[in-house]
């Protein structure tokens, strides 16, 4: 058997804005298909990190490897050197990722925010875009809401048209930022239907969230991380039920304790 | 007691229409030319490369800080002398106003583009879309909505700042009139009248953009 090629992989990444080290050298794999939730106190860096893997921070020290390629960076003479453009574009075309915030484009329409890229970036013809989006609408349940403006739709449905226009792209890992965080409660349920559909449906995925009942369901591995800093990391249930750093144990128990 | 008499403005109503067409001609130009310059200028400004940011930021504060009516005098003045570039008066008008709305203009242009959520760039980033695309699909037309009403105001601006055209002798609405009262010796009531045909110029503009912004507004 050929060992497999991490989905992702980050060696040493560090980040810094000004004089604040943000990310203190992380190191995490995430397999193909594996499903891996970070969790930790608020400014740990958990947002960071998934922006540099999304390389909207490009500014970072280290190596992510996406399915072994490198990010944003090439050796060359064995120094990294930085690279944009098409070979840039090769590797991070491979990500998708989900905000807490949605990020819908407030003057295009459900399916206007779904098929742009493709339009763009995939040079498809507004027939072919429109395929796809609608294929995605109905995975997403939404194809009754594909002309309507964002404004108009409640935060769980907005947040499955996120999903479904980062899935547009036909993206090899999906990152979910707190994805749920922003919305009522009852709508969190919608949103991580759909999230774990996709995971069933093997994609990789990296989702920071407080969900942790989600985590214990559909994440096969558990990050916590603190500072900066990866302070514990395992299988879900271990991490989650039984963990072997303090700050774990302390974490788990304030957020279980907001939670009842 | 001073004795109206607004009859002879009838007579002069050709010296007000061909002054109206200058006035109009000179403000249509340097809406069009600030408008483009502008937009280039305010995301040049907005742009994180120090290179690009610094001298639009010069600019803007060159153009905005020194009074119109100079830049008017010293182009047509000083550019022949200068650069042996000499323009027709109409030009030299064109070009200052241009020059000097396109500051505030880039003003508007950057305002606005600040204001667009940075997470809709994020997002547009991550889907592979470039600069060109993002400035063109995703920040400009939300931003458009938004600077409607200040973009507006401005060609309201550019037709009243036109007059000053006057002091280097375009025959635009001030100076025509101008020219006629040195004749009738009607000031009082040769300037009222010009006051309401600036009027019956910028109040449709005024309202039209109203009119655009409400339905904008409903759009989103
Ligand atoms: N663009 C930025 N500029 C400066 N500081 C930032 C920026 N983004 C995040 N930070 C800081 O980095 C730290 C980690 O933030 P973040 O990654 O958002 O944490 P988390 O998502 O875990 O809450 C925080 O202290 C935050 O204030
Ligand atoms: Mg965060």
């Amino acid at each position: 058997m050929t060992p497999t090629v991490p989905a992702i992989q980050l060696q040493d990444v560090k980040k810094r804005f000004g004089s604040l080290d943000v990310l203190c050298g992380i190191n995490l794999e995430v397999d193909p298909g594996g499903v891996v939730c970070v969790i930790g106190p608020s400014g740990s860096g958990k947002s960071t990190l998934l922006r540099c893997i999304a390389y909207l921070e490009d500014d970072f020290e280290g190596k992510i490897y996406l399915e072994g390629d490198l990010l944003g960076r090439a050796l060359r003479n064995g120094h990294l050197e930085r690279v944009g453009g098409a070979a840039l574009r090769k590797v991070q075309i491979k990500v998708g990722m989900v905000f807490q915030n949605f990020n819908l484009w407030p003057h295009k329409t459900v399916l206007g925010n779904i098929i742009q890229a493709l339009i763009l970036v995939k040079k498809m013809t507004r027939t072919e875009a429109e395929d796809i989006g609608d294929q995605l609408l109905a995975k997403v349940g939404l194809s009754d809401k594909r002309k309507e403006y964002p404004s108009r739709l409640s935060g769980g449905q907005q947040q499955r048209v996120a999903i479904a226009r980062a899935l547009a792209m036909r993206p090899r890992i999906m990152l979910f930022d707190e994805v749920t965080s922003a919305l009522d409660a009852e709508l969190v349920d919608e949103v991580l239907q759909v999230m774990k559909q996709l995971a069933e449906e093997g994609m990789t995925m990296l989702v920071v969230t407080h969900e942790l009942g989600f985590a214990a369901r559909v994440a096969d591995r558990v990050v916590f991380m603190d500072k900066g800093v990866v302070i514990e990391e395992g299988p879900s249930e271990k991490v989650l039920k039984n963990p072997s750093q303090l700050r774990t144990r302390e974490f788990l128990s304030l957020v279980t304790h907001e939670e009842i | 007691m001073y004795d109206w008499n607004f009859n002879v403005i009838w007579d002069y109503r050709i010296v007000y229409m061909r002054g109206a067409l200058i006035t109009l001609e000179l403000s249509l130009l340097a809406v069009v030319f600030s408008m483009s310059l502008g937009l280039f200028v305010g995301i040049a400004r907005h742009s994180k490369r120090y290179i690009l940011s610094f001298p639009a930021s010069c600019y803007v504060e060159i153009f905005r800080d020194t009074p119109l009516l100079i830049q008017i005098v010293w182009i047509y003045y000083c550019l022949p002398i200068l650069l042996g570039v000499t323009l027709t008066a109409f030009w030299a008008s064109t070009v200052a106003l241009s020059l000097h709305m396109s500051a505030y203009v880039a003003e508007i242009f950057r305002a606005g583009i600040v204001s667009v959520d940075k997470g809709h760039v994020d997002a547009a980033k991550i889907l592979g879309l470039n600069y060109f695309q993002t400035m063109t699909r995703i920040i400009l037309p939300q931003v458009f909505r938004r600077m409607l009403p200040p973009l507006v105001n401005n060609f309201a601006d550019i037709l009243k700042l036109s007059a000053l055209a006057s002091v280097i002798g375009v025959y635009e609405l001030l100076h025509s009139v101008d020219n006629v009262i040195m004749n009738n010796f009607r000031p009082l009531e040769m300037y009222s009248v010009l006051a309401l045909v600036y009027f019956v110029l910028i109040f449709p503009v005024a309202f039209g953009a109203r009119r655009a912004e409400l339905y904008f507004a409903r759009r989103i």
